[in-house]
Protein backbone atom coordinates (compact mmCIF):
# COMPACT_ATOMS: atom_id res chain seq x y z
CA UNK A 1 0.00 0.00 0.00
CA UNK A 2 2.76 2.48 1.06
CA UNK A 3 4.09 1.78 -2.10
CA UNK A 4 0.61 2.21 -4.27
CA UNK A 5 0.29 6.05 -2.43
CA UNK A 6 3.72 7.27 -2.68
CA UNK A 7 3.38 6.08 -6.53
CA UNK A 8 0.02 7.84 -6.83
CA UNK A 9 0.64 10.84 -4.56
CA UNK A 10 3.90 11.76 -5.66
CA UNK A 11 4.97 10.70 -9.14
CA UNK A 12 6.68 13.98 -10.02
CA UNK A 13 10.70 13.45 -10.16
CA UNK A 14 12.00 14.49 -6.97
CA UNK A 15 14.72 15.77 -8.80
CA UNK A 16 12.14 19.27 -9.85
CA UNK A 17 12.02 20.36 -6.14
CA UNK A 18 15.33 19.48 -4.88
CA UNK A 19 16.49 21.75 -8.00
CA UNK A 20 13.94 24.35 -7.27
CA UNK A 21 14.88 24.32 -3.89
CA UNK A 22 18.70 24.85 -4.54
CA UNK A 23 17.45 27.41 -7.34
CA UNK A 24 15.41 29.38 -4.57
CA UNK A 25 19.05 29.36 -1.96
CA UNK A 26 21.03 30.40 -4.88
CA UNK A 27 23.52 27.23 -4.69
CA UNK A 28 22.70 26.40 -8.43
CA UNK A 29 25.03 26.49 -11.18
CA UNK A 30 23.60 28.73 -14.06
CA UNK A 31 21.90 27.77 -17.07
CA UNK A 32 24.50 26.85 -19.44
CA UNK A 33 23.97 25.98 -23.49
CA UNK A 34 25.22 22.83 -23.20
CA UNK A 35 21.81 21.86 -20.84
CA UNK A 36 19.85 23.35 -23.30
CA UNK A 37 21.58 21.72 -26.07
CA UNK A 38 21.18 18.38 -23.92
CA UNK A 39 17.15 19.42 -23.68
CA UNK A 40 16.84 20.09 -27.13
CA UNK A 41 18.67 16.69 -27.81
CA UNK A 42 16.34 15.16 -25.39
CA UNK A 43 13.29 16.58 -27.08
CA UNK A 44 14.29 15.49 -30.37
CA UNK A 45 15.36 11.78 -29.51
CA UNK A 46 11.44 11.52 -28.01
CA UNK A 47 9.88 13.21 -31.15
CA UNK A 48 11.83 10.74 -33.21
CA UNK A 49 11.01 7.88 -30.58
CA UNK A 50 7.15 8.69 -31.18
CA UNK A 51 7.21 9.07 -35.45
CA UNK A 52 9.03 5.35 -35.32
CA UNK A 53 6.84 3.44 -33.05
CA UNK A 54 3.58 4.52 -34.73
CA UNK A 55 5.15 4.21 -38.09
CA UNK A 56 6.78 1.16 -37.42
CA UNK A 57 3.75 -0.36 -35.82
CA UNK A 58 1.40 0.85 -38.94
CA UNK A 59 3.95 -1.38 -40.88
CA UNK A 60 3.10 -4.43 -38.70
CA UNK A 61 -0.48 -4.05 -39.43
CA UNK A 62 0.16 -3.50 -43.63
CA UNK A 63 2.59 -6.31 -43.70
CA UNK A 64 0.51 -8.26 -41.77
CA UNK A 65 -2.31 -7.58 -44.61
CA UNK A 66 0.26 -8.37 -47.17
CA UNK A 67 1.18 -11.64 -45.97
CA UNK A 68 -2.85 -12.67 -46.22
CA UNK A 69 -2.80 -11.00 -49.43
CA UNK A 70 0.40 -13.71 -50.53
CA UNK A 71 -1.04 -16.62 -48.66
CA UNK A 72 -4.57 -16.03 -50.67
CA UNK A 73 -3.00 -16.08 -53.96
CA UNK A 74 -1.01 -19.02 -52.94
CA UNK A 75 -3.96 -20.86 -51.89
CA UNK A 76 -5.30 -19.66 -55.35
CA UNK A 77 -2.23 -20.68 -57.19
CA UNK A 78 -2.37 -24.37 -55.65
CA UNK A 79 -5.72 -24.89 -56.66
CA UNK A 80 -5.35 -23.17 -60.52
CA UNK A 81 -2.36 -25.85 -60.30
CA UNK A 82 -4.62 -29.08 -59.13
CA UNK A 83 -6.86 -28.27 -61.82
CA UNK A 84 -4.55 -28.23 -64.55
CA UNK A 85 -3.47 -31.51 -63.24
CA UNK A 86 -6.98 -32.93 -62.69
CA UNK A 87 -7.68 -31.90 -66.43
CA UNK A 88 -4.12 -33.45 -67.49
CA UNK A 89 -5.35 -36.44 -65.83
CA UNK A 90 -8.68 -36.85 -67.63
CA UNK A 91 -7.57 -36.33 -71.02
CA UNK A 92 -4.65 -38.92 -70.46
CA UNK A 93 -7.41 -41.21 -69.35
CA UNK A 94 -9.36 -40.61 -72.37
CA UNK A 95 -6.14 -41.36 -73.98
CA UNK A 96 -6.02 -44.54 -72.35
CA UNK A 97 -9.73 -45.85 -72.88
CA UNK A 98 -8.96 -45.27 -77.00
CA UNK A 99 -5.68 -47.04 -77.18
CA UNK A 100 -7.71 -49.83 -74.79
CA UNK A 101 -10.39 -49.82 -77.51
CA UNK A 102 -8.27 -50.08 -80.72
CA UNK A 103 -6.49 -52.93 -78.45
CA UNK A 104 -9.50 -54.84 -77.70
CA UNK A 105 -10.93 -54.67 -81.25
CA UNK A 106 -8.22 -57.31 -81.70
CA UNK A 107 -9.83 -59.73 -79.40
CA UNK A 108 -13.94 -59.36 -79.54
CA UNK A 109 -15.81 -60.26 -76.05
CA UNK A 110 -12.75 -59.04 -73.84
CA UNK A 111 -14.28 -55.24 -74.60
CA UNK A 112 -17.45 -55.90 -72.20
CA UNK A 113 -15.73 -57.82 -69.47
CA UNK A 114 -13.42 -55.01 -69.19
CA UNK A 115 -16.58 -52.20 -68.52
CA UNK A 116 -17.99 -54.86 -66.16
CA UNK A 117 -14.61 -55.13 -64.39
CA UNK A 118 -14.06 -50.94 -64.51
CA UNK A 119 -17.56 -50.08 -63.34
CA UNK A 120 -17.34 -53.05 -60.27
CA UNK A 121 -14.36 -51.50 -59.21
CA UNK A 122 -15.59 -48.08 -59.30
CA UNK A 123 -13.38 -46.95 -62.59
CA UNK A 124 -16.28 -45.83 -64.90
CA UNK A 125 -19.46 -43.88 -63.64
CA UNK A 126 -22.79 -46.53 -63.40
CA UNK A 127 -26.56 -46.37 -63.19
CA UNK A 128 -29.23 -48.10 -62.54
CA UNK A 129 -32.19 -48.41 -59.71
CA UNK A 130 -30.92 -46.92 -56.39
CA UNK A 131 -31.59 -46.43 -52.98
CA UNK A 132 -30.94 -43.15 -51.28
CA UNK A 133 -29.99 -42.72 -47.59
CA UNK A 134 -30.05 -38.74 -46.48
CA UNK A 135 -28.96 -38.11 -42.81
CA UNK A 136 -28.18 -34.81 -41.33
CA UNK A 137 -27.13 -32.81 -38.40
CA UNK A 138 -29.94 -32.52 -35.73
CA UNK A 139 -31.54 -29.00 -35.95
CA UNK A 140 -30.16 -26.77 -33.67
CA UNK A 141 -27.00 -28.14 -34.37
CA UNK A 142 -24.10 -26.01 -34.42
CA UNK A 143 -20.07 -25.89 -34.31
CA UNK A 144 -19.93 -22.25 -32.48
CA UNK A 145 -22.31 -23.42 -29.35
CA UNK A 146 -20.42 -26.49 -29.19
CA UNK A 147 -23.87 -28.61 -28.92
CA UNK A 148 -22.04 -31.44 -30.45
CA UNK A 149 -24.60 -34.23 -29.80
CA UNK A 150 -26.91 -34.13 -32.67
CA UNK A 151 -24.04 -34.52 -35.51
CA UNK A 152 -23.43 -37.23 -37.52
CA UNK A 153 -20.69 -38.41 -37.38
CA UNK A 154 -18.11 -40.58 -39.88
CA UNK A 155 -18.77 -43.90 -37.87
CA UNK A 156 -23.03 -43.33 -38.80
CA UNK A 157 -21.56 -42.87 -42.35
CA UNK A 158 -19.68 -45.89 -42.54
CA UNK A 159 -22.21 -47.97 -40.76
CA UNK A 160 -25.28 -46.87 -42.88
CA UNK A 161 -22.89 -47.82 -46.16
CA UNK A 162 -21.57 -50.98 -44.62
CA UNK A 163 -25.61 -51.77 -44.17
CA UNK A 164 -25.91 -50.90 -47.44
CA UNK A 165 -23.08 -53.29 -48.72
CA UNK A 166 -24.70 -56.26 -46.31
CA UNK A 167 -28.11 -55.41 -48.34
CA UNK A 168 -27.00 -56.23 -51.63
CA UNK A 169 -25.60 -53.30 -52.70
CA UNK A 170 -23.47 -53.01 -56.07
CA UNK A 171 -22.22 -49.81 -55.76
CA UNK A 172 -22.22 -46.93 -53.28
CA UNK A 173 -21.67 -43.35 -53.37
CA UNK A 174 -21.68 -40.54 -50.20
CA UNK A 175 -22.61 -37.14 -51.70
CA UNK A 176 -20.85 -38.56 -55.13
CA UNK A 177 -17.74 -39.67 -53.97
CA UNK A 178 -18.14 -43.12 -55.43
CA UNK A 179 -16.72 -45.83 -53.01
CA UNK A 180 -14.21 -47.83 -54.30
CA UNK A 181 -11.44 -50.84 -52.60
CA UNK A 182 -9.27 -47.78 -51.99
CA UNK A 183 -12.18 -46.00 -50.29
CA UNK A 184 -12.05 -44.87 -46.43
CA UNK A 185 -14.43 -42.83 -44.52
CA UNK A 186 -13.17 -41.48 -42.08
CA UNK A 187 -13.06 -37.83 -39.65
CA UNK A 188 -10.67 -35.03 -40.04
CA UNK A 189 -11.84 -32.26 -37.14
CA UNK A 190 -15.42 -31.97 -37.68
CA UNK A 191 -15.41 -33.22 -41.50
CA UNK A 192 -15.94 -36.31 -42.51
CA UNK A 193 -13.33 -37.15 -45.74
CA UNK A 194 -14.30 -39.42 -48.20
CA UNK A 195 -11.54 -40.43 -50.72
CA UNK A 196 -9.93 -37.72 -48.69
CA UNK A 197 -12.72 -34.91 -49.81
CA UNK A 198 -14.51 -32.89 -47.21
CA UNK A 199 -18.15 -33.44 -47.43
CA UNK A 200 -20.62 -30.83 -46.67
CA UNK A 201 -24.10 -31.46 -45.19
CA UNK A 202 -26.58 -33.32 -45.71
CA UNK A 203 -24.99 -36.52 -46.80
CA UNK A 204 -26.48 -38.06 -49.25
CA UNK A 205 -25.81 -42.12 -49.11
CA UNK A 206 -26.85 -43.74 -52.81
CA UNK A 207 -26.80 -47.21 -53.31
CA UNK A 208 -27.43 -49.19 -56.74
CA UNK A 209 -28.82 -52.58 -56.17
CA UNK A 210 -32.10 -54.37 -57.15
CA UNK A 211 -35.03 -52.66 -56.57
CA UNK A 212 -37.19 -55.63 -55.28
CA UNK A 213 -35.01 -56.45 -52.46
CA UNK A 214 -32.27 -53.82 -51.52
CA UNK A 215 -34.91 -51.32 -49.81
CA UNK A 216 -36.63 -53.68 -48.28
CA UNK A 217 -33.59 -55.43 -47.28
CA UNK A 218 -32.20 -52.21 -45.66
CA UNK A 219 -34.96 -51.20 -43.86
CA UNK A 220 -35.21 -54.49 -41.75
CA UNK A 221 -31.70 -55.20 -41.51
CA UNK A 222 -29.22 -53.20 -39.27
CA UNK A 223 -29.02 -50.18 -41.02
CA UNK A 224 -33.07 -49.65 -40.64
CA UNK A 225 -32.80 -49.87 -36.91
CA UNK A 226 -29.53 -47.65 -36.59
CA UNK A 227 -31.24 -45.01 -38.32
CA UNK A 228 -34.28 -45.50 -35.69
CA UNK A 229 -32.03 -45.06 -33.52
CA UNK A 230 -30.00 -42.02 -34.87
CA UNK A 231 -33.57 -40.07 -34.76
CA UNK A 232 -34.74 -41.14 -31.89
CA UNK A 233 -31.77 -40.77 -29.55
CA UNK A 234 -29.80 -37.49 -30.98
CA UNK A 235 -32.88 -35.80 -33.19
CA UNK A 236 -30.57 -36.53 -36.67
CA UNK A 237 -32.82 -35.90 -39.66
CA UNK A 238 -33.12 -38.93 -41.45
CA UNK A 239 -34.68 -40.33 -44.91
CA UNK A 240 -34.48 -43.16 -47.26
CA UNK A 241 -35.93 -42.82 -51.03
CA UNK A 242 -35.92 -44.98 -53.82
CA UNK A 243 -35.50 -43.82 -57.40
CA UNK A 244 -35.71 -45.71 -60.68
CA UNK A 245 -32.54 -44.68 -62.05
CA UNK A 246 -29.71 -42.94 -60.10
CA UNK A 247 -25.98 -42.32 -61.01
CA UNK A 248 -22.90 -42.77 -59.41
CA UNK A 249 -20.08 -41.00 -60.54
CA UNK A 250 -16.27 -42.39 -61.53
CA UNK A 251 -14.21 -42.72 -57.73
CA UNK A 252 -11.16 -40.26 -57.80
CA UNK A 253 -8.11 -42.84 -57.72
CA UNK A 254 -7.75 -46.21 -58.00
CA UNK A 255 -3.84 -45.23 -58.77
CA UNK A 256 -1.59 -48.59 -56.92
CA UNK A 257 2.02 -47.82 -57.03
CA UNK A 258 2.80 -51.09 -54.43
CA UNK A 259 0.08 -53.48 -55.45
CA UNK A 260 1.15 -55.55 -58.54
CA UNK A 261 -1.18 -58.02 -60.23
CA UNK A 262 -0.01 -61.81 -59.42
CA UNK A 263 0.05 -63.91 -62.71
CA UNK A 264 -2.09 -67.20 -62.40
CA UNK A 265 0.06 -70.00 -61.33
CA UNK A 266 3.35 -67.76 -60.38
CA UNK B 1 9.90 26.76 -26.39
CA UNK B 2 12.78 24.82 -27.06
CA UNK B 3 11.40 21.60 -26.08
CA UNK B 4 8.50 22.03 -28.37
CA UNK B 5 10.33 22.85 -31.09
CA UNK B 6 13.23 19.59 -30.36
CA UNK B 7 9.98 17.61 -30.63
CA UNK B 8 8.25 19.00 -33.80
CA UNK B 9 11.45 18.52 -35.20
CA UNK B 10 12.07 15.03 -34.33
CA UNK B 11 8.34 13.99 -35.22
CA UNK B 12 9.58 15.28 -38.38
CA UNK B 13 12.59 13.49 -38.83
CA UNK B 14 11.21 10.40 -37.65
CA UNK B 15 8.56 11.06 -40.29
CA UNK B 16 10.82 11.64 -43.04
CA UNK B 17 13.68 9.33 -42.13
CA UNK B 18 11.41 6.55 -41.69
CA UNK B 19 14.39 4.66 -39.99
CA UNK B 20 14.23 1.01 -39.39
CA UNK B 21 13.67 -0.31 -36.55
CA UNK B 22 15.79 -4.01 -36.21
CA UNK B 23 14.19 -7.15 -34.91
CA UNK B 24 15.67 -7.36 -31.86
CA UNK B 25 15.00 -3.89 -30.21
CA UNK B 26 10.96 -4.18 -31.29
CA UNK B 27 9.81 -5.36 -27.84
CA UNK B 28 11.63 -2.37 -26.34
CA UNK B 29 10.04 0.24 -28.63
CA UNK B 30 7.01 0.44 -27.13
CA UNK B 31 8.53 0.06 -23.49
CA UNK B 32 10.86 3.12 -24.46
CA UNK B 33 7.73 5.41 -26.34
CA UNK B 34 5.73 5.04 -22.78
CA UNK B 35 8.89 5.87 -20.61
CA UNK B 36 9.32 8.95 -22.78
CA UNK B 37 6.02 10.10 -22.77
CA UNK B 38 6.14 9.67 -18.85
CA UNK B 39 9.71 11.95 -18.92
CA UNK B 40 7.80 14.66 -20.90
CA UNK B 41 4.65 14.94 -19.21
CA UNK B 42 6.81 15.11 -15.89
CA UNK B 43 8.07 18.01 -17.48
CA UNK B 44 5.17 19.43 -18.30
CA UNK B 45 3.79 19.63 -15.02
CA UNK B 46 7.06 20.42 -13.76
CA UNK B 47 6.82 23.70 -15.82
CA UNK B 48 3.39 24.25 -14.80
CA UNK B 49 4.58 24.09 -11.61
CA UNK B 50 7.15 26.55 -11.87
CA UNK B 51 9.71 24.19 -10.74
CA UNK B 52 11.47 23.25 -14.48
CA UNK B 53 14.76 22.60 -14.96
CA UNK B 54 16.68 20.89 -18.09
CA UNK B 55 18.88 19.26 -16.09
CA UNK B 56 16.55 17.32 -14.31
CA UNK B 57 14.37 16.84 -17.18
CA UNK B 58 17.36 15.29 -19.52
CA UNK B 59 18.68 12.78 -16.76
CA UNK B 60 14.97 11.69 -15.74
CA UNK B 61 14.31 10.96 -19.30
CA UNK B 62 17.51 8.76 -20.06
CA UNK B 63 17.11 7.03 -17.00
CA UNK B 64 13.62 6.17 -17.65
CA UNK B 65 14.22 5.19 -21.14
CA UNK B 66 17.19 3.26 -20.05
CA UNK B 67 15.75 1.58 -17.10
CA UNK B 68 12.80 0.81 -18.52
CA UNK B 69 14.73 -1.15 -21.62
CA UNK B 70 16.86 -2.63 -18.85
CA UNK B 71 13.97 -4.10 -17.19
CA UNK B 72 12.79 -5.57 -20.08
CA UNK B 73 15.92 -6.99 -21.54
CA UNK B 74 16.65 -8.82 -17.74
CA UNK B 75 12.55 -10.64 -17.94
CA UNK B 76 13.59 -11.95 -21.67
CA UNK B 77 16.96 -13.41 -20.41
CA UNK B 78 14.51 -14.93 -17.56
CA UNK B 79 11.86 -15.72 -19.37
CA UNK B 80 9.40 -13.54 -17.97
CA UNK B 81 9.52 -10.31 -20.59
CA UNK B 82 6.20 -9.80 -21.38
CA UNK B 83 5.25 -10.07 -17.37
CA UNK B 84 8.10 -7.39 -16.80
CA UNK B 85 6.77 -5.31 -19.73
CA UNK B 86 3.45 -5.14 -18.30
CA UNK B 87 4.27 -4.29 -14.67
CA UNK B 88 6.46 -1.56 -16.52
CA UNK B 89 3.55 -0.04 -18.80
CA UNK B 90 1.44 -0.30 -15.34
CA UNK B 91 3.59 1.87 -13.24
CA UNK B 92 4.81 4.07 -15.70
CA UNK B 93 1.01 4.69 -16.78
CA UNK B 94 -0.06 5.04 -13.29
CA UNK B 95 2.70 7.81 -13.22
CA UNK B 96 1.74 9.47 -16.44
CA UNK B 97 -2.20 9.66 -15.64
CA UNK B 98 -1.88 11.09 -11.93
CA UNK B 99 0.44 14.09 -13.39
CA UNK B 100 -1.79 14.24 -16.39
CA UNK B 101 -4.24 15.34 -14.21
CA UNK B 102 -1.83 17.38 -12.07
CA UNK B 103 -1.58 19.54 -15.20
CA UNK B 104 -6.03 19.41 -16.02
CA UNK B 105 -5.34 20.80 -12.43
CA UNK B 106 -3.76 23.55 -13.77
CA UNK B 107 -4.80 24.39 -16.60
CA UNK B 108 -8.44 24.03 -16.54
CA UNK B 109 -8.81 24.53 -12.59
CA UNK B 110 -10.86 21.44 -12.38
Amino acid sequence: MTLLTSMLERPLDPGYAAAARERAAGTQAPRTATGRLAMLLSCLVVGVLLATASLTLRQNAAQQGQVRADLLSRIDNRRADGDTTAKAIADAEARIAQLEQAALAAAPGTAGDLARLRSAVGAESVTGPGVTVTVDDAPGTDAATGSANGRVLAKDVAFLVNALWAAGAEAVAVNDQRLSGRSAIRFAGDAILVNFRPLARPYRITAIGDPATLPAAFAEGPGGSYLTSLSDNYGVVTEVSTAAKVILPRTTSLTLTYAHPQKEGS
Amino acid sequence: MIPALGLAIGILIGVLVQPDVPIWLLPYLPIAVVAALDAVFGGVRAVLDGIFDDKVFVVSFLSNVLVAAFIVFLGDQLGVGSQLSTGIVVVLGVRIFSNVASIRRHLFNA
